[in-house]
């Protein structure tokens, strides 16, 4: 069979199975009465990777609430069980302990990132915005009424759902915010 | 067991590679199949192929049986012996007729006479497997050569899913969840279980009608699919251990 740099990708979590019938163990029916309490089971639940507008399935694997592995759904007729890079890494999601736990916060003219929790980050970010608006909010303009800022920008992305974007909009449009931006502007 | 199993689908697989060989007289495939219908829906016999090799193919398998169970030889002796009139029932299609010959224990001349057709059966499944590799191609989960429910169920490359029929040596593709019993697509009502060490092998239960499908993955096998019949038979502690945890078949 082939092995392809996208089979590669998927196999994170997957245990591999060896040659079929070499590999076959064969248990008779009452050795098999005996192995009832060595079987384990596990949900398959189709969703829809987490990243771009694309929308491709996914298979998650989940034993006892614990994911094992994320294969793509070869039955979603977006994807077809392909998955690019970052989809077929979706597993890292749950298991990589590189990512990030905390809020990481560098203070002007320091050079150290020191951990915050999120109360404090989102104080923080609440009051910046505040002030970063106040300070240069426009009121009128050659006589007409503008109420506008032109110091924040919001850039909205391609895993904000229509709900989301629709807040975001509401949200960005009552502080007078008009670098409205978007990466998937169709 | 084991040993018994894999020459006899060595041998089966020798015969349906000479009948493929030899003349196949299909109507239109395709048009067939477009109706939903497997191919041997309306025949009550096996008019596809030519009906000579029935007699060696009966041969064989006696003689392999009684290689094994010398202890049958009595049996497969009286069989032998009435090898033509077995046939003459067979392609009659005579049920009547072969259930009440009680020459020799119904269940050796059932599982004879199974195992006889096999060969043919596996040939048309050769002709009809391009054909319904597709999604949406063949969308029941009965047999497209024969008709009964498929009886095992296969994970190939790029994870898609295809249900069997051990008899037929055929696999169609389907979807991965769903239950090939009750139609059921409910995840949460459809459990995988499986041996933690043989992940590769999985018994599909149903908890909305309580059928299970056995499973194989077969994404990294090494070799060509392997014979469904002796698979499917090499893998019965899986069926025992879906039976006592609740399943039905």
């Amino acid at each position: 069979m082939k092995f392809s740099r996208r089979r590669f990708l998927q196999m994170l979590g997957i245990t591999s199975a060896a040659s079929v019938m070499t590999g076959l163990k064969f248990f008779s029916p009452e050795e098999a009465l005996a192995l009832e309490n060595r079987l384990t089971n596990s949900t398959t639940t189709p969703t829809i990777c987490s990243y771009c507008s694309v929308g491709c399935g996914l298979l998650v694997h989940t034993n006892s609430g614990t994911i094992v592995s994320i294969e793509g759904d070869p039955d979603h007729p977006i994807n077809r069980g392909a998955l690019c890079s970052k989809g077929a890494a979706s597993f890292q999601i749950t298991s990589n302990s590189k990512r990030l736990a905390n809020p990481l916060y560098r203070a002007p003219g320091t050079n150290t990132w020191v951990a915050k929790d999120w109360t404090w980050t989102l104080t923080e970010i609440a009051n910046r915005v505040k002030a970063a608006r106040d300070a240069s909010f426009i009121e009128s303009e050659n006589g007409i009424t503008v109420n506008r800022t032109e110091a924040i920008a919001s850039l909205g992305g391609a895993a904000l759902d229509n709900e989301e974007a629709y807040l975001l909009t509401k949200f960005m449009r009552s502080l007078g915010v008009t670098y409205l931006e978007h990466q998937a502007r169709l | 067991m084991l040993p018994f199993l894999t020459e006899l689908c060595v041998q089966q697989a020798m015969w349906a590679k000479l009948i493929s060989e030899a003349e196949i007289d299909l109507p239109n495939l395709e048009a067939l199949l477009n109706k939903a219908r497997p191919l041997l829906a309306t025949e009550a016999t096996l008019s596809y192929t030519p009906k000579k090799y029935l007699k060696p193919i009966l041969v064989d398998t006696l003689a392999l049986i009684g290689k094994h169970q010398p202890e049958l030889k009595q049996d497969l002796d009286t069989l032998g012996a009435c090898a033509d009139h077995l046939l003459a029932l067979v392609l009659a299609g005579d049920e009547h007729g072969l259930a009440s010959w009680n020459i020799v224990p119904p269940i050796l001349l059932g599982q004879v006479i199974d195992w006889l057709l096999r060969p043919e059966k596996m040939a048309l499944g050769k002709l009809v497997q391009p054909l319904v590799n597709q999604q949406g191609a063949w969308e029941t989960a009965s047999c497209p050569v024969c008709g009964e429910p498929a009886d095992i169920s296969l994970v190939l490359a790029e994870g898609e899913r295809h249900l069997g029929c051990t008899s037929c040596q055929v696999s169609w593709r389907y979807p991965r969840l769903q239950c090939s019993f009750c139609n059921n697509e409910d995840p949460q009502t459809l459990q995988y279980l499986y041996l933690e060490d043989n992940q590769a092998q999985q018994i599909q239960a149903c908890h909305q009608c309580h059928n299970y499908m056995k499973t194989f993955d077969l994404r990294d096998a090494k070799e060509e699919l392997p014979d469904l019949m002796q698979l499917n038979l090499a893998t019965a502690h899986l069926d025992v251990l879906a039976q006592i945890t609740g399943g039905d078949r």
